[in-house]
C-alpha cells in the first residue's frame, strides 16, 4: 500500500528525515513512536503533501503510484488522509459546507455524481453520531471555538466521510482527555478494514492501548532505528527512548 | 426628480416590527436626510439602500437598532457618500453593517456617541473590491460615560487596483472607566496593485479601560489553504471558499435570516490570487 524508500526531507533549510524506509501493507496498523524532534510530524506532513517540506531524495509510492509530484488535494482524493495534530480554526467557513465540498471532491474523483445538500445532511448526521459530535458543531465555522476533543472528533468525522485507504493519525492523542481518547480510538477501530492502513504517530503509549498496532517503529533523528511488535510499546514506556538510540 | 427624496425622512419606531423596515431612496443622486428614533424598548432592523445620505439615529434607553446598508452596484463609476451619527441611551444597542461589492467610490462616516452606561455598539463593514473600486470607512466612537462596549470590525478583499482605507477613531472621556473597546481591520490583497490603508486613532483620558486594536494586511492564511487541500479540495476552490468565509463571518451576525441569505448571495468573491 505505502512504500517509503530512503526518504530525505528538508524544511526551513534543515534536514529532518535522513533516509527513512517504511513498508505498510493493506489492513495493517503501524505505530511510529519517537522522542520530540525525531521527525514524526515531518513524516506525516510529507505524506500529506505539505508545501513547506521538501523531499531532497528518496521515494514515496502509494498503491504503486509515485505521489511526490501530487499536490495535497490530489493525494487526498487518491485516498491519503492525515488527521491533524492541531486542526486549524477557520472562522467564517461553515463546517457542514466544508465537509460537503470535500466529500463531493472525492465523489468527483471517483466519477460519481455530487450529492445535494439535503442528501449530504442525512449522511453527515449519521456519521456525526458515530463520533458523538453534536449537530450544533456542524453548523458552526470549521473548528471555531471547538474544544480539543471536538476538534479531534471532527477530524475523525472527516476520515469516516472520505473513506481513505491510508489514515495518518498525527499525535491525535495530544490534548485529549481519556473519554475523548476512547471515542476517537473506538471510531478508528471500527473503521479498520482489509483495504485500509493506518499510521499512528504518537509520543506516548496511551493511544496504543486503545488502537493496538501490528507493527511499532521507533523514529530517532530522522531514521527508523527499531521495529518490533506491539510489545515494543511497553518496553519503550518502561525504558524510555534512550536505549534504542544506541 | 422626486420631492420625497429632498425632504427629511423621519422614522419613529416605538414597537418592535415583525419585519425589517426598508428605506429606499427614489433617486440615487439626491442627498437625503434621514432621522431614525427608536423608543419604548423597541428593537428595529432597518435596511438602507441609498448612496447619498445623512442619517441621524437616536436610540433610547433599553432600545436597539440594527442598521444594514448595502451597495452591490457593479457600475464602478458610481459614488456613494454616507454619514451616520448614532446616540445611544442606557443599556441600548446599535448594530451597524455595511456590505459592499463592486462599490465604485464609496465613503462612509459612522459616528457613535455613548451618553449613558451599559450600551453596546457593533460596527461592521465588509467590502469586496476590484478594478478601480475605492472604499473609505471612517468611524468614531465617543465614550462620554463608562461601562459601554464598542466593537469595530472592518474587512476588505482587494483585487485589481482597488483601495481600501480605514480610519477608526475611539475617544474615551475622563472618568469613562470600564469602557471596553475593540477595533480590528483585516485586508486580504489579491493583486500587487491593490492597496489597504489602516489608521487607528485612539484618544484615551480614562484610566481603567480596555482598548484593543489591530490591523492586518496580507494574503490568505497558508495553513487554512493546506487544511482544505488536505481534504481533497483543489487549491483554487479552497482559496475562493476561504475568501468567501472571511467575508461571511461578519454577515453571520445579521439577526434576520432572510436578510442574511440575501447578503450572502450578493457578496460573491470572483477572483483568487494568481
Amino acid at each position: 500500500m505505502l512504500s517509503i524508500q530512503n526518504l530525505h526531507v528538508k524544511t526551513e533549510g534543515k534536514e529532518i528525515l535522513k533516509g527513512l524506509y517504511l513498508e505498510l501493507a493493506p489492513g495493517k496498523v503501524h505505530a511510529i513512536m519517537g522522542p520530540n524532534g525525531s521527525g514524526k510530524s515531518t513524516l506525516s506532513k510529507v505524506l500529506a503533501g505539505h508545501p513547506d517540506y521538501e523531499v531532497t531524495s528518496g521515494s514515496i509510492t502509494f498503491n504503486g503510484q509515485d505521489i511526490l509530484d501530487m499536490d495535497a488535494d490530489e493525494r487526498a482524493r487518491h485516498g491519503i488522509f492525515m488527521a491533524f495534530q492541531y486542526p486549524v480554526e477557520i472562522p467564517g467557513v461553515n463546517n457542514a459546507s466544508f465537509l460537503r465540498m470535500s466529500y463531493n471532491a472525492k465523489r468527483k474523483h471517483l466519477g460519481l455524481p455530487e450529492v445535494d445538500p439535503f442528501e449530504f445532511e442525512l449522511l453527515l448526521q449519521e456519521k456525526a453520531k458515530l463520533v458523538k459530535l453534536g449537530e450544533g458543531l456542524l453548523d458552526r465555522s470549521v473548528n471555531d471555538g471547538f474544544s480539543g476533543g471536538e476538534k479531534k472528533r471532527n477530524e475523525i468525522l472527516q476520515m469516516m466521510l472520505l473513506e481513505p485507504h491510508l489514515v495518518i493519525l498525527d499525535e491525535t492523542d495530544s490534548g485529549l482527555d481519556i473519554d475523548a481518547l476512547r471515542i476517537v480510538a473506538e471510531s478508528v477501530n471500527q473503521f479498520r478494514a482489509p483495504d485500509r492502513s493506518f499510521l499512528v504517530i504518537t509520543h506516548y503509549q496511551r493511544l496504543l492501548d486503545y488502537i493496538v498496532p501490528d507493527v511499532v517503529h521507533v523514529l530517532a533523528d530522522g531514521e527508523i532505528v527499531k521495529t518490533g511488535d506491539r510489545f515494543l510499546v511497553h518496553e519503550l514506556e518502561e525504558r524510555g527512548y534512550d536505549w534504542v538510540r544506541k | 426628480m422626486t420631492v420625497t427624496a429632498l425632504t427629511t425622512k423621519h422614522i419613529e419606531v416605538t414597537s418592535t416590527p415583525d419585519d425589517p423596515i426598508y428605506i429606499v431612496s427614489n433617486d440615487m443622486s439626491l442627498c437625503q436626510d434621514i432621522v431614525i428614533d427608536v423608543r419604548d424598548t423597541a428593537s428595529a432592523i432597518l435596511i438602507l439602500d441609498s448612496c447619498q445620505c445623512n442619517v441621524t439615529i437616536s436610540i433610547e434607553d433599553r432600545s436597539s437598532c440594527e442598521l444594514i446598508v448595502y451597495n452591490f452596484d457593479n457600475n464602478s463609476s458610481r459614488s456613494t457618500d454616507m454619514a451616520f451619527k448614532a446616540t445611544l441611551g442606557e443599556s441600548s444597542q446599535f448594530k451597524f453593517l455595511q456590505a459592499s461589492c463592486g462599490a465604485g467610490i464609496s465613503k462612509s462616516d459612522v459616528q457613535v456617541v455613548f451618553t449613558k452606561p451599559h450600551a453596546l455598539s457593533e460596527l461592521r463593514a465588509v467590502s469586496i473590491l476590484d478594478g478601480n473600486d475605492s472604499v473609505f470607512v471612517k468611524t468614531h466612537m465617543t465614550h462620554l460615560v463608562g461601562e459601554c462596549q464598542g466593537r469595530q470590525i472592518v474587512k476588505s478583499i482587494l483585487n485589481g487596483n482597488s483601495v481600501s482605507e480605514f480610519n477608526g477613531g475611539v475617544y474615551v472621556a475622563k472618568g469613562a472607566d470600564l469602557t471596553d473597546s475593540s477595533q480590528s481591520n483585516e485586508n486580504l490583497l489579491l493583486s500587487d496593485n491593490a492597496r489597504a490603508i489602516s489608521q487607528p486613532q485612539l484618544e484615551i483620558h480614562a484610566d481603567d479601560i480596555k482598548a484593543a486594536h489591530g490591523a492586518n494586511v496580507g494574503q490568505l492564511d497558508e495553513r487554512h489553504v493546506f487544511y482544505l487541500m488536505s481534504r481533497g479540495i483543489p487549491k483554487r476552490e479552497a482559496e475562493l471558499f476561504l475568501l468567501q468565509g472571511f467575508i461571511l463571518e461578519l454577515i453571520d451576525t445579521v439577526s434576520n435570516d432572510s436578510v442574511k441569505a440575501y447578503l450572502k448571495n450578493r457578496l460573491v468573491v470572483s477572483g483568487a490570487s494568481s
